[in-house]
């Protein structure tokens, strides 16, 4: 134990005291942000400016409706200088879209009664991406249209706007007797918590990889192995990049709450709090994960002698992981369906998508029993089956070995 | 500097430091090791020697814990080797390797913990080899910052910090620059002087000569030589002669008691073949030239050598 615990110390402070685990450390959660804070907050965010548009109609009044009614209720924060147009004639459609080419006009909603008698409008402009200043045409002219027809069944014109008011629905999580605002915080301190599981069995199980290549390859693990065996050396190896990886979760965790929090309050409209269980899954999970991957990543950079080998190589077991990332929004919208439950308790994804699911929803306990159930045997097992390809491993040179070769280690004694 | 271990930790001078019995290791189908036995008595200095492939690593690696034998037996102390024995054996593997971006201190310490040595005393341990290596003022130094031959001595520190009763040196002056070699070899002889046990793993059959008193050769595996250093140069019998001359020696050329014949104008080196006798030679070469000197040598261990693996190899 004491050989392991000193292997173990070398090889925490041989990674936490470099360079690259400060940079990490601060610039890790800064791309976290961009990456789940970010989108959201452009596409939400008033963009401001003025838009030059024609609004074509059969009437004049329908047109002005129209304007102001894009004027007064947007979600873009554009103004909209809008000229109306009677003119529905094909010629004019021409006239207008050579405005649009010649950069006069921005663009041209066509509604003439023609359309609306099909409930089909067109906006024809040069840039059409932006969904919420397309949203804001399509409820403008919807408004207008629909108080048209109530007017055209007989209703007062003068009540019509009371009548139409929408409804906003609120979301609100209740469980365990209690209630919370914000859906969307809670997506993205979903993909959060899933983003830095994976990145940190991801890196950590590489460091692992790049650590064990070094040893082999400055044939210094002979000199280690003269004192401790190689079951020792891998234990110790493992455990002190483990020991660096739980120190930046810890960071990353503590500057979360301080730092987290308020945007995503900010986002839930209100106040909100990382659930406990969100804190207390992170090292549970990154530990099965990392132990897992690490495992195989050491048993593999033994077996190898080059990084470029490795790197190859390391894409047989990534895979999965990296379905973690692609299949996230999926388990997210349907944290209970049959193929979430799978991977949450498929060991080589479960550590990723368990603890999403954990921060996300609440599954049932014998979901997360069985998930930690397989995730405790698949460790044993990968640990027993790569310490021996290590062992063997670490002490050859020279040509890459076969599959039925690495069998063959794994029967010597 | 370094003080003798305690006496009690001494096995009784019966009691080799190394003993293989019938030590057998196989990789697949390719036989490493095929039953190699032989003893290193306490205090002194072994010779493994043999070509490349012989199996020297691989018996090595089995002294040490790193493999374990398919059968036949290694004994450390007296005793059948158990893990605690590596805390009284230092190794100074071929494959030289340190942690490169390790401050030589750390390592060093790192290398003495690992052998059972308190931090503390590791470190200071470190710093007085390091003073009187030369390398006082690369204690705090990175290891990639330190030249080649710096290095070397930092792994050879490494070896012996724990003051080991039995040192394994793989080819410990490869690739030294001759004033470090020399004080390298100094190190080494005290440790003998200090009762210490000392296993040469070396191709250097000079350096086998001058510091070693017994050795074993080894070749695919098996045993070919061994004893003492002396006693197989002996064995192997006084073959070599020189001839200081006058006249034409051509005749030798042909002569049927040489095995080997090299002229040099007038000196000659031969090599008589097993039976033959070197008074007949003498008288030979007596009826022919004008013989000035006539020098019956001992085979150096490189001849001895270069014969016994090149015959077998052949």
């Amino acid at each position: 134990m004491h050989k392991i615990w000193l292997i173990a110390r070398r090889e925490y402070l041989d990674k936490v005291r470099t360079k690259a685990f400060l940079v990490t450390t601060i610039l890790f959660p800064a791309l976290l942000y961009g990456l789940a804070v970010l989108p959201a907050r452009l596409m939400t965010q008033k963009k401001g400016g003025t838009h030059h548009v024609v609004i074509v109609t059969s009437k004049q009044s329908e047109g002005e409706q129209v304007r102001d009614r894009l004027n007064d209720h947007n979600n873009s924060g554009l103004a909209f200088a809008a000229e109306i147009s009677t003119d529905t004639s094909e010629a004019n459609r021409a006239a207008l879209r050579g405005r649009v080419d010649r950069n006069e006009i921005d663009g041209f909603l066509w509604a003439d009664d023609g359309s609306i008698a099909v409930d089909k409008a067109q906006y024809v402009g040069r840039e059409t991406s932006d969904m919420i200043e397309m949203a804001d045409y399509q409820r403008a002219l919807t408004r207008v249209v629909e108080k048209d027809r109530l007017a055209a069944a007989g209703l007062k014109d003068q009540d019509l706007d009371q009548l139409l008011k929408p409804v906003e629905v609120e979301a609100v999580r209740f469980e365990g007797g209690k209630e919370s605002h914000g859906t969307s915080a809670m997506f993205i301190l979903g993909i959060v918590c899933a983003v830095l599981i994976y990145t940190t069995v991801l890196i950590y199980g590489i460091q692992v990889m790049r650590s064990v290549l070094e040893e082999k390859s400055s044939r210094i693990v002979e000199v280690m192995l003269a004192s401790a065996s190689a079951k020792e050396l891998m234990a110790g190896k493992i455990l002190g990049v483990a020991a660096a990886g739980l120190t930046q979760l810890a960071i990353w965790a503590v500057a979360g709450s301080v730092y987290g929090v308020p945007i995503l309050a900010a986002q839930a409209g209100g106040s909100f709090s990382i659930p406990l269980r969100a804190y207390i899954g992170l090292p549970v999970f990154f530990l099965f994960g990392f132990l897992i991957y690490a495992a195989m990543y050491a048993a593999l950079a033994a077996a190898v002698n080059t990084d470029q080998e490795a790197q190859q190589m390391q894409m047989i077991f990534l895979v999965p992981l990296m379905m973690t990332m692609a299949l996230m929004y999926q388990i997210m919208r349907a944290p209970n369906a049959p193929l979430s439950v799978f991977l949450s308790i498929f060991p080589l994804t479960s550590p990723v998508l368990m603890y999403l699911r954990i921060v996300v929803s609440q599954p049932p306990a014998w979901q997360v029993a069985a998930s930690i159930g397989v995730l405790l045997a698949t460790f044993y097992g990968i640990v027993v089956v790569c310490a021996r390809i290590y062992r063997v491993g670490i002490l050859m040179y020279g040509k890459r070995p076969t599959l039925p070769e690495i069998m063959k280690w794994l029967r010597y004694a | 500097m370094t003080s003798p271990a305690p006496a009690f930790t001494r096995q009784p001078a019966a009691a080799p430091t190394v003993a293989l019995q019938s030590v057998r290791k196989a990789y697949g189908d390719f036989v490493a090791v095929d039953g190699l036995s032989f003893e290193i008595p306490q205090g002194s200095i072994f010779g493994l020697l043999g070509p490349n492939g012989a199996g020297k690593t691989s018996t090595i690696r089995m002294m040490i814990g790193i493999t374990m034998p398919d059968s036949g037996e290694v004994r450390m102390f007296g005793e059948p080797f158990r893990r605690a024995h590596l805390d009284r054996i230092g190794y100074l593997p071929e494959e030289r390797g340190l942690y490169r971006k390790m401050t030589v201190v750390d390592q060093l310490t790192l290398f003495g913990e690992l052998h059972g040595l308190a931090r503390a005393e590791a470190t200071r341990r470190s710093q007085q080899w390091c003073e009187r290596l030369d390398l006082k003022d690369w204690l705090a130094k990175r290891v990639d910052e330190l030249s080649k031959g710096m290095q070397q001595k930092v792994q050879f520190i490494g070896a012996l910090l724990h003051e080991p009763d039995f040192v394994i040196m793989d080819e410990p002056f490869y690739g030294l620059d001759p004033v470090n070699a020399t004080i390298l070899k100094d190190v080494l002889l005290e440790q003998k002087k200090a009762g210490r046990t000392i296993l040469f793993s070396t191709h250097r059959m000079d350096q086998v000569e001058k510091l070693c008193d017994s050795m074993c050769l080894v070749n695919h595996g098996k045993p070919v030589l061994q004893g003492g250093v002396s006693e197989v140069k002996a064995r192997w019998g006084k073959r070599n002669v020189q001839i200081d001359y006058e006249g034409d020696a051509s005749f030798l050329r042909s002569s049927p008691l040489l095995e080997v014949f090299n002229d040099y104008g007038n000196h000659v080196e031969v090599r008589l073949k097993p039976a033959a006798d070197p008074q007949d030679l003498l008288r030979e070469a007596m009826q022919r030239v004008r013989v000035n000197r006539f020098e019956l040598m001992e085979p150096s261990l490189e001849e001895i050598f270069i014969e016994t693996v090149g015959k077998a190899n052949a």
